[in-house]
């Protein structure tokens, strides 16, 4: 049998390196909690891993004026438990809180989930939720930035190229806090919990007349990859929070999900669960009698 | 290859195969059986280790990212022949009947505790999300848990 091959670049120009060497047997490990339920395969077709973890430089989290950039290293653990995070981008924190398991989220980083491209990977509706860009590395050692929608394809799909890999993710900050993440799993366990249906709410508000400005709200686990729902995001603009507006929401959220989902009677349930989790996001955020 | 990492407080300097997991390491090379593997996929925390101070399933981590780090197991916990008061207090609350979870459990809880040393109930039950047991019911490992932070208290007073 083909041993398994193990190569660790301590920096970006080291990564590089390995990357143009990198055939289609190679594969990147971040965190591993994805990569490694594969690895009796992995053993078998003698893969070569790259192995990210021992690269520092990918471990940073760096704030910029307007912009948070999360390096590929960064756990998920790090992400909920940051105070600028939780204050600022709490869609972000929530999501990072509601990864997997806490010994899951001591390893777990973004890429993973975006690479990984399933239709429940709880990050990539939170990162097209907040305009995020990914930072991209390949073997010629030169860095491009691509939008979360042009690098997850479909299921299991991405634009990756064997030459490429993920290196941080660029977010935007938004200008106030409004915004929110919320999910509902198929299983009554509080952790390990696949997303059912996932919504993630990004608003824009002016002050002091607290108008919507903008809206940005994504579903995740309703189709093969997670969209944005535009006739929903549509009902909020120059509108003032409200209950009313919180059903309507709720409503056009709904009515999306039944035209992806069809008539196939396994996913009805998810038709409540979006009704359901729209409406706790609104309250959340604005404290809505709903 | 070469692997240098520090466990239970001993620098280590192995040839391994990079193919192996951290539970195989630790189980079928170093013949560390404390630490049990359940279902493999970081569902149920039964192989949980603490990796830098922070508890990771010994599945999801394949052996050579341990390098440089240091790792402790539930083998590590007993010092100088006398058990940690973690596991007296699993032992004195009746936390353990069939015991393969418990060195997972024991780990989770140690990471908890080596973090904030006096965890509110909803801070166990969050920190031991990740461990599943089939036997106990889960009350009386919380009960260890916050009988374990009052002896700790009680000694450092």
């Amino acid at each position: 049998m083909p041993e398994l091959r193990f190569e660790m670049p301590s920096n970006l120009p080291e990564l590089a390196e390995c990357l143009a060497g990198a055939g289609d047997d190679t594969r990147l490990l971040g965190g591993g909690t994805d990569l490694l339920l594969q690895l009796p395969a992995l053993r078998f077709q003698g893969t070569t891993l790259i192995d990210l973890s021992g690269m520092r430089e990918l471990s940073e989290m760096r704030f910029e004026k307007d912009v948070l950039e999360i390096g590929a290293n960064v756990t998920y653990a790090r992400i909920a438990q940051d105070p600028f995070i939780r204050s600022r981008i709490p869609c972000l924190a929530a999501m990072a809180a509601r990864i997997g398991s806490p010994q899951i989220r001591n390893c777990a980083c973004l890429p993973g989930n975006l690479v990984n491209a399933s239709p429940g990977g709880d990050a990539i509706g939170t990162i097209l939720a907040l305009d995020a860009r990914v930072r991209l590395l390949n073997g010629a050692g030169a860095i491009r930035e691509c939008a979360i929608d042009e690098l997850v394809l479909g299921i299991g799909k991405t634009s990756l190229s064997r030459n490429e890999a993920i290196i941080g993710v660029r977010i935007p900050i938004p200008a106030s806090p409004w915004n929110a993440y919320g999910k509902i799993g198929l299983t009554p366990r509080r952790e390990v919990i696949i997303a059912n249906v996932s919504l993630t709410m990004v608003f824009e508000i002016t002050e002091p007349d607290r108008r919507i400005r903008a809206a940005r709200m994504v579903l995740g686990s309703t189709s093969p990859r997670a969209h944005r729902v535009s006739s929903a995001e549509a009902l909020c603009v120059d509108q003032v929070p409200s209950s009313e507006l919180a059903r309507e929401v709720a409503e056009a959220l709904k009515r999306d999900v039944a035209g992806t989902i069809g008539a196939n009677p396994a996913f009805q349930h998810k038709l409540n669960d979006v009704r359901g989790l729209a409406l706790d996001l609104f309250h959340e955020l604005f404290a809505l009698e709903l | 290859m070469r692997l240098d990492f520090t466990l239970n407080g001993a620098v280590l300097s192995l040839d391994i195969d990079p193919g192996l997991r951290l539970i195989d390491l630790l189980r079928d090379v170093l013949d560390m059986t404390g630490t049990k593997e359940g279902c493999g996929e970081g569902e149920c925390g039964a192989c949980t280790i603490i990796l830098d101070g922070v508890a990771v399933d010994s599945c999801m981590v394949m052996a050579m990212q341990v390098r440089g780090r240091e790792v402790l197991t539930v083998e590590g916990l007993e010092q100088k022949g006398e058990l940690d008061e973690l596991q007296r207090a699993f032992i004195d609350s009746g936390a353990i009947q069939c015991g393969y979870c418990t060195p997972g459990m024991l780990m989770s809880a140690k990471a908890l505790l080596m973090r904030t040393p006096e965890p509110t109930e909803h801070e166990i039950r969050s920190a031991m999300a990740g461990n599943l047991c089939r036997c106990t019911g889960y009350l009386k490992i919380i009960q260890a848990v916050q009988k374990a932070s009052q002896m700790q208290s009680a000694h450092h007073a």
